[in-house]
């Protein structure tokens, strides 16, 4: 009887330490189903159990959140019961019948439905079997993430780059997207348009290797292009000819930004703009003041002959007033005819066909003939000459002379006030240096700029105009340019100004 | 008997001048002002005589550029081919500032801007028509 107490009591006592155990394994596994089951409720993803046959088992709270159902109306129900049949989606049945029968999973099943009460909503299925030891079947286990408001968003994206794909493709100019090598990345449909190439046919092509430019222009192309590539935000203009398909060439206006930093161009975006028109109007516009200028000039020609012709008459008759008045007539006459003149010098200029005559001639001589000449325009200015240039230069001589009047006459004109005007001249190795200065109320500093531009004219703090076109600085200033020299302006407020100008020996 | 004939040929050879040009005024004023100065004129207000031969030949032509027609270099460059006629100085007149290029490409001895001063016009002629006398009375 003692050894059944015994053995009552350690078996006992092995009960008692496999129940604690036991135990202990509960807390465990309740412990981790608690935890399972938070996770699972957290999710931002639907989870659907169901019976192999589709009945649903239990549903997480983010499906029901997300379907707007309540458990009772879920749970025990067939999958395609739900909501009015809402998952009866026919591609869905067939995964989730080959699920059934032969266990293929699925994941990633993109679904797009309009759920009724809830709107259309896009979403990824995964869908998968597993058997719990313990139950005699298995269960499917399938989730749903909502992938709506990400489709919506590349939805939106892929319209908007289409839209400006569209606009692109459809502006006037050419678009290009140059690498800073110069390879044609991208280019919009116009380029059919104005120069007769397919897109296909110039992209991936190297302008530089392949080139399309007028032999002429090259150096100005690679120069902007250069340009472009070392700024980073300056826009760089050109202006160049490119050779249509047809072998033609076309006159282009072109405008390059580089925007090679900007991850989502990197490149040089090249806008070219097809000026053929623009510049056809100048021409004809250019042509029409050269055939203005040369009909002015023919009435011009006889006035002045008639004047002379009176003059002389008046003067043999001892008529000396009605000479005089001739006289006077005469400059007028001149002076019609100067502006004349300028306005056909400035076509010229602009058509590119001024030509010089060349020779060789002492410089402070034709200082001096020209002096002696504007003095007798004028009796309040003395015109004080100090040369010291010495020196011959080979330049077209009635030219520079024009050149030393205009700037003599504007420093007669725009010195109202003063009384003397001084030229002078130098040389060094390499140039022949002249200057003339007066002293007038002196031009202000944001106006120096624009003294050499076409048509700009003198307007004093009262508004007042000066006479003259405004053409004969920009002609004096294309003039010694194209010598090769350059001409400059020094100005002080009230103190006047001094423009002077250089001409290279060799040129 | 140089000098002397040199002063006959002043009085009836060497002081006639042709000239063509359309401009009704500039004719007027060129006629005015070369017949104070004692020259003989012809005129043409184009260049078909010319071209044709049917004309006295004179001491100097004098021929505006921009005519209706045919133009005045052209005109310059049939008297320069013509045996008869190279020998006799041309002037052109034009009112484009490039014509001397042209007019000295042409064959002309000189070339005239428009608009001009009398004494610029007359010193020219009497320059050239002299010229030619000296090279007539040496040869």
């Amino acid at each position: 009887m003692e050894t059944s107490t015994e053995e009552l009591q350690s078996t006992n006592e092995e009960l008692t330490a496999i129940n604690e155990e036991l135990n202990t394994r509960n807390q465990e596994l309740k412990e981790v189903s608690e935890y399972a089951q938070a996770i699972i409720e957290s999710m931002h993803e639907s989870l659907i159990t169901m019976s192999p046959d589709l009945r649903i088992r239990k549903a997480n709270k983010y499906f029901y959140d997300t379907f707007r159902v309540k458990p009772a109306q879920t749970e025990g129900y067939y999958l395609y019961e739900l909501g009015n049949g809402q998952w009866e989606i026919p591609e869905l049945q067939k995964n989730l019948k080959l699920l059934q029968n032969s266990n293929q999973q699925f994941a990633n099943f993109e679904v797009d439905h309009d759920f009724p009460g809830i709107g259309r909503r896009s979403m990824l299925l995964d869908a998968q079997k597993f058997t719990l030891k313990d139950r005699k079947e298995e269960s499917i286990l399938l989730s749903i993430r909502d992938i709506t408001t990400r489709k919506q968003i590349e939805n939106s994206v892929r319209e908007s780059e289409e839209r400006l794909q569209l606009l692109i493709q459809n502006t006037y100019d050419i678009i290009t997207i140059l690498s800073k090598e110069g390879d044609i990345l991208y280019e919009s449909n116009s380029v059919e348009r104005i120069l007769g190439y397919k897109p296909t046919e110039r992209t991936g092509k190297n302008i530089f290797k392949v080139p399309i430019v007028h032999p002429d222009d090259i150096k100005q192309k690679e120069a902007a292009f250069e340009k472009a590539v070392a700024s980073s935000s300056e826009i760089v203009k050109a202006e160049f000819r490119l050779r249509h398909k047809d072998g033609s060439y076309k006159d282009i206006e072109a405008v390059y930004v580089n925007l090679i930093h900007d991850s989502q161009i990197a490149g040089i975006v090249a806008n070219y703009h097809d000026v053929a028109d623009q510049r056809k109007v100048e021409r004809q516009r250019e042509e029409f003041v050269s055939i203005a200028s040369h009909e002015l000039k023919t009435p011009v020609t006889s006035m002045k002959g008639y004047i002379q012709i009176l003059r002389d008459m008046f003067s043999v008759a001892d008529d000396s007033m009605s000479a005089d008045l001739m006289e006077k007539l005469d400059y007028q006459v001149d002076r019609l005819s100067n502006l004349i003149k300028d306005l056909l010098d400035v076509t010229m200029i602009r058509e590119g066909k001024l030509e010089f005559r060349k020779t060789d001639f002492d410089i402070d001589q034709l200082i001096h003939e020209v002096v002696t000449e504007m003095q007798l325009t004028t009796k309040k200015h003395l015109i004080v000459a100090d040369l010291k240039a010495g020196k011959k230069i080979n330049a077209d001589r009635e030219r520079i002379g024009q050149v030393l009047s205009n700037l003599i006459s504007n420093a007669v004109k725009y010195s109202p006030d003063a009384d003397k005007i001084i030229i002078t001249s130098s040389s060094n190795g390499e140039n022949v240096a002249v200057s003339v200065q007066d002293f007038g109320i002196g031009i202000r500093p944001d106006m120096q700029k624009k003294v050499f531009d076409r048509f700009f004219r003198f307007s004093d703090p009262a508004g007042k105009n000066y006479p003259g076109l405004g053409l004969g600085l920009y002609i004096a200033s294309e003039i010694i340019k194209r010598h090769g020299g350059t001409i400059n302006l020094a100005s002080e407020k009230k103190q006047g100004s001094t423009f002077s100008f250089t001409i290279p020996y060799k040129n | 008997m140089c000098w002397w004939l040199g002063i006959c040929a002043k009085k009836t050879m060497d002081n006639k001048i042709l000239i063509v040009e359309d401009d009704e005024s500039i004719m007027d004023v060129l006629k005015i002002i070369l017949r104070k100065a004692g020259y003989e004129t012809t005129s043409f207000s184009n260049g078909k005589a010319v071209m044709l031969d049917d004309y006295e030949i004179p001491n100097l032509f004098l021929l505006d550029k921009q005519l209706s027609g045919i133009d005045g270099l052209d005109i310059c460059r049939h008297l320069k081919e013509n045996n008869n006629t190279k020998n006799v100085p041309v002037i052109m007149i034009s009112a484009n500032p490039q014509i001397g290029t042209l007019a000295i490409e042409a064959g002309a001895d000189d070339y005239i801007e428009k608009p001009f001063t009398i004494d610029f016009l007359l010193s020219t002629i009497k320059g050239h028509i002299q010229r030619k006398e000296t090279a007539m009375l040496d040869a």
